[in-house]
């Protein structure tokens, strides 16, 4: 009888399994996630953008405005799709790289004209990103959570869902000076991601696979 | 037929393929993860659990990728899993998980297979990873590199000092396994 507890166990297990896969008998693509998660992420922006038009700021020259502003595209649509794609950890390192240069240029980019008013002020700022950044964010979670933890993995999609709100900010906030885009664009981005990261770490894990 | 193409038949929508993978694997992964958690309990929960994120997860299989690493990968993230949420505390009384004997025997003499178990335990976890799925499970080093997600000569590294760890562990018990298997 004691040989054949492991067989029973296993034969159990199999029904468990055949009754799942019963239930779920296509195969989602990975991509099929990840162009969900940037169609969403596009589609913030749009609204982000559509609520604040009447109000674009210049924190920037046009040049390096636009140039900031494609590498924080690059960050969002690459982050997702290079985040979310199994395989090799490469092109997650790199994106790490473009993540930290896209944050650099968004705040080095500034013109350096400060708008009239008490420094703190700029906490409305602050207060935006997070707000535009938070359905972005908790998507992300949601799909992180039907991977492996895997901390490069999370890393790489906060940075990008993160970013949603850094870009909206950039073309519409006014104020250009260096101090302000550091302490009210950048540091609230750096907070999120790192608050998204622990918070993936204490979330439980629906599949194992990396 | 190779596993490749069972897992491919699988993530086209054939049943029968799920089945035969599980046959040709559920025991050997029920062993490692045995190997890994010192738990049978904990080893079978985490088989079903494998097999599980398989299953859902089928539509991340890379075409062309081997399918052995990326089950093991599964295996060892779920386990990594189960200790870092500190399940592997619950054991009984006695120190021992209830059903332990029932699990197949890792060596031939029980009471070297404790004392290799308690040294395996001892090991950081990466070091305890590589060594068992070299030694036990028969991966290759570039096999066990693309389940960790890092570089072979990292495999390499944590074998060795795995190995030398256990050698220092083992040395009054255990003589052969001094000298085998140093990358």
């Amino acid at each position: 009888m004691t040989a054949n507890k492991p067989d029973a166990s296993l034969e159990a297990m199999r029904a468990q399994l055949q009754a799942e896969l019963a239930k779920s008998p296509t195969v989602r693509p990975w991509w099929v996630e990840a162009a969900g998660l940037f169609v969403l992420n596009v589609a913030l922006i749009a609204c982000t953008f559509a609520l604040m038009s009447s109000h674009l700021g210049e924190p920037s020259t046009p040049m390096a405005r636009f140039i900031a502003a494609a590498a924080l595209i690059a960050l969002i649509a690459g982050g997702t799709f290079f985040g979310l794609r199994p395989g090799s950890r490469v092109p997650r390192l790199v994106m790490l790289g473009i993540g930290a240069g896209a944050m650099a240029l968004a705040v080095l980019s500034g013109s350096d004209v400060a708008v009239d008013g008490p420094f703190w002020a700029g906490t409305s700022c602050a207060t935006t990103e997070c707000l535009v950044a938070l359905v972005p964010i908790i998507t992300a979670l949601l799909v992180l959570s039907r991977f492996a933890f895997d901390p490069l993995r999370t890393a790489v999609v906060g940075m990008s869902s993160a970013a949603v709100g850094v870009f909206a900010l950039h073309l519409h906030c006014p104020n250009g000076s260096w101090a302000h885009l550091a302490m009210f664009h950048a540091v609230p981005w750096a907070l999120l991601l790192l608050a998204m990261f622990f918070a993936r770490r204490s979330l439980p894990s629906k599949t194992f696979a990396p | 037929m190779t596993d490749e193409a069972l897992m491919e038949q699988f993530c086209q929508g054939d049943a029968a393929a799920f089945d035969a993978l599980f046959s040709r694997h559920a025991a050997a992964i029920r062993g490692y993860l045995h190997k890994v958690t010192g738990q049978r309990s904990a080893a079978d929960d985490l088989t079903q659990t494998t097999f599980m994120s398989l299953l859902r997860a089928r539509g991340r299989f890379q075409r062309g990728a081997k399918f052995k690493p990326w089950l093991y990968a599964i295996a060892t993230n779920a386990a990594r899993d189960w200790r870092r949420r500190g399940k592997h505390e619950r054991v009984s009384d006695d120190g021992q998980t209830p059903d332990s004997e029932a699990e197949p025997a890792l060596l031939a003499d029980p009471g070297l297979e404790k004392v290799v178990r308690a040294a395996l335990d001892q090991l950081p976890e990466a070091q305890r990873e590589a060594i068992v799925l070299h030694r036990f499970e028969g991966l290759s080093y570039a096999e066990i590199a693309e389940t960790a997600g890092v570089t072979e000569s990292a495999v390499k590294v944590r074998a060795h000092r795995g190995s030398e760890r256990l050698r220092e562990l083992l040395k009054d018990v255990w003589a052969p396994f001094e000298a085998k298997d140093t990358p």
